[in-house]
């Protein structure tokens, strides 16, 4: 617990005591006071458990790693994705433990990737709402993907609408750039149309 | 309410009276055959008479690009910059006739003398039937855009040659604020418009007219254009398409990095047609430079291409108007020398 003893541990003798102690690192005469400590007072009980039950957690990669947060998130996420409202709350993440240090990190790995498979579903779920001709039946249809890859699948759909072919002719850029020259052929003035067009081109080019 | 009612309510409540005549006073004007053509020389002129500073916005066809606007006039020239706000840095300055296009990334440029058009017939003051819009001009609501007043103005196609417009015209000045083409449904299917505009600014012209020359370490093309018409190139429009005119025909290298035209070479024609509100070209070229080339339509946004082969060569026609329109135009072109 020394890396990850915080302000609250350093201004409390008691508590820092028991931290060392519980961290083999308290020299004979502290690790005496931190047994009478414990032996008379219940607080002192309390917290030191608590200590052992961190210790525990970062040592195990069971606990960590947390086999059912796993199941319990893709389940989640499939919830997210079967969520009609484009808008969903951002997730709570899970608080720091005390001591957010070395072996702590490979547990926020996942509630991260949540957040940005949560931020994937909902960029994804814009494209399709926007894509030409998608509308709400294609959410409806979407089926829940029980990964936490983001749902490919929902990308394909907004592909596959009914948009129109664009027969990509390589030289039709000349045309267009040509045409567009000619803007000012229109009754506004050569100013109106070489705004527009010139605006324009900067996305066609 | 009895009619005695009626008369004696608007009697005694000019508010509600006035409210009433407002837009029956602004409606009439619409039914004058004359009106878009006023209203079109309105947003051309207030062109010449502002200097302005803004943002542009236009979007087509799922994409949307931005651009930061300059505009200069002292009632005669106008020098304008347009500076690309999304994709590549890109700058484009216009004095007059003149086009200079900076990339500034890849240090190279494009110099263009652009052809000087002749003003749209029907606003040349002609009159007669061969002058009238194929639009007819109906007032609409006052709406806000850039937080400035703005009429709006329903340009409506009168015919399925074209697409309508509705137009922003800035209430005093009669700048063009916002510009949206709808389609035959009435859907917009391209939208431009100003997102922020500050009118009446004082510009320096001198450092506008520095910045557009500064090239020094630019690599610089000019791209070869010469005046032309299609006869002389031995083709004729056997049929014109209602409400289109014959603006202007030029040619280019079918190479578009040569220097100059040659005689052998061969040339992209290009002929412009306007109805007033939108333009159509029409390419013309060999049909041996095109191999892997494919007949047909794509369209994107409110503009259409299309590509078709007739005889050896390649007919091509570009615009923002409907498909049938552009087929009009390919199937009336015609070779006339061998």
């Amino acid at each position: 617990m020394v890396q990850g003893r915080d302000e609250r541990v350093a201004a409390d003798p008691l508590r820092e005591a028991l931290s060392a102690l519980v961290d083999g690192e308290a020299d004979a005469a502290a690790a005496g006071d931190g047994v009478s400590q414990w032996r008379d007072d219940e607080d002192a009980k309390a917290t030191w458990h608590a200590y052992q039950l961190i210790g525990d957690v970062l040592r195990s990669e069971d606990l960590a790693g947390g086999h059912r947060d796993r199941v319990f998130l893709q389940r989640m996420h499939a919830r997210l994705i079967k969520e009609p409202a484009l808008l969903a709350p951002a997730p709570d993440l899970p608080q720091a433990a005390p001591a957010a240090h070395g072996g702590v990190l490979h547990r926020w790995a996942v509630p991260v990737g949540l957040a940005a498979g949560v931020a994937l579903v909902l960029g994804t779920l814009l494209v399709v709402r926007q894509g030409p001709g998608a509308d709400g039946a294609v959410l409806a249809d979407a089926k829940p993907v029980l990964s936490l890859q983001p749902p490919v699948e929902l990308v394909a759909v907004a592909g596959s609408s009914s948009s129109p072919v664009l027969l990509r002719d390589p030289r039709l850029d000349r045309y267009l750039a040509a045409h567009k020259q000619f803007q000012s052929a229109n009754a506004m003035g050569p100013s109106t149309g070489f705004i527009r067009s010139a605006t324009y081109d900067a996305a066609t080019r | 309410m009895t009619m005695a009612g009626v008369i004696a309510g608007a009697l005694l409540s000019p508010v509600a009276w006035a409210d009433e005549a407002v837009p029956r006073r602004a409606a009439e004007p619409a039914s004058a055959p004359q009106d878009a053509r006023m209203w079109l020389k309105r947003i051309q002129d207030s062109t010449y008479r502002r200097s302005f500073t803004g943002t542009f916005v236009v979007s087509s066809g799922g994409a949307m690009s931005s651009a930061r606007i300059t505009h200069y006039c002292d009632g005669h020239s106008q020098i304008e910059r347009v500076d690309a706000l999304d994709g590549q840095l890109r700058s484009v300055f216009r004095h007059d006739d003149v086009v200079h296009t900076l990339w500034p990334a890849s240090r190279q440029a494009v110099v263009e003398q652009r052809e000087p058009l002749r003003g749209f017939p029907a606003l040349a003051g002609g009159g007669g039937r061969s002058g009238a819009l194929a639009y007819e001009a109906v007032p609409e609501r006052v709406d806000r855009i850039a937080g400035y007043e703005a009429q709006v103005l329903l340009l409506k196609s009168r015919d399925d040659l074209r697409f309508s417009q509705r137009l922003w015209s800035e209430k005093h000045t009669g700048l063009l604020l916002r510009a949206d083409m709808l389609s035959a449904q009435g859907e917009v299917i391209e939208s431009s418009a100003f997102s922020e505009l500050v009118l009446g600014v004082r510009l320096q012209p001198a450092v506008l007219m520095q910045e557009m020359n500064r090239l020094q370490g630019y690599r610089v093309t000019r791209p070869v254009a010469v005046r032309t018409d299609l006869a002389r190139e031995g083709w004729v429009l056997r049929e014109g398409v209602p409400g289109f005119v014959s603006m202007s025909c030029i040619k280019r290298p079918l190479e578009p990095s040569a220097a100059q035209l040659s005689e052998q070479g061969g040339a992209l024609l290009q002929a412009i047609y306007s109805d007033g509100l939108t333009h159509v070209s029409v390419f013309i070229e060999p049909g041996d430079v095109n191999a892997g080339r494919v007949e047909g339509l794509s369209t994107l946004g409110a503009t259409s291409s299309l590509a078709a082969r007739q005889g050896g060569w390649w007919i091509t026609v570009v615009g923002d108007v409907p498909a049938a329109t552009l087929r009009r135009f390919a199937a009336s072109i015609e070779r006339r020398k061998p």
